[in-house]
């Protein structure tokens, strides 16, 4: 497969993700808040009540710009690093053996494949597809 | 491709951004967020909406 086709399908496969995580998320905000305090982060209550709101609606934008492939120069890197800090809040999670639902698909994803260990391994493949996508010219 | 490439890389790709297009995804997001937060009955950002009280007819 040519290198531009692989982006554009990595592209492609990554906007996917998005719209259906966020998508997913938006139809049970609580249920997602639940899933964010389990994680035990120390920061405030009202902080992580804004991003059950705000990161489902951000996935959703993001997943669209990168399907029609809009603004590439910025959401491709936004898109990196939402990824990041996904795999940062995984990691912490799998180091402190939380027994936890990822979230990562609202009420979607449960059982063994919202685990903290799987979901970290989706969360690296991820933003490693997503750091490939934003290395290559927009495609 | 050698570790001081893709960095070099990678900070370009972060330079690139534009500014103004970020703040407006950003911005039109958490709009999107706090009135889709506000329409809804779930509520998790604001408090839930008051019962409405009636005084019953004599």
């Amino acid at each position: 497969m040519s290198l531009p086709r692989l982006s554009t399908l990595c592209r492609i496969a990554i906007a996917v993700v998005f719209v259906i995580a966020g998508a997913m998320k938006l139809l049970h905000p609580a249920a997602f808040f639940a899933d964010l305090l389990s994680y035990r982060v120390p920061l405030p209550e009202m902080l992580l009540r804004l991003v059950t709101v705000w990161l489902p609606w951000l996935e959703v934008l993001c997943g669209f710009g990168l399907l029609v492939n809009r603004w590439p120069e910025t959401v491709r890197p936004l898109v990196t690093a939402l990824c990041a800090i996904f795999v940062v809040m995984l990691a912490q999670a799998v180091i402190r053996g939380l027994d936890l639902n990822c979230g990562c698909l609202g009420t979607g994803g449960a059982g063994w494949f919202a685990r903290p260990g799987i979901a970290l391994l989706r969360a690296a493949l991820l933003g490693g597809g997503s750091v490939y996508v934003m290395l290559r010219s927009p495609s | 491709m050698t570790a001081g490439s893709l960095r070099a890389r990678l900070l370009a790709s972060l330079r690139a951004v534009r500014i103004g297009r970020l703040a407006t995804l950003l911005l039109v997001s958490l709009a999107l967020a706090l009135a889709g937060d506000w329409l809804r009955t779930e509520r998790v950002m604001f408090p839930a909406p008051l019962p409405v009280f009636r005084t019953l007819p004599r």
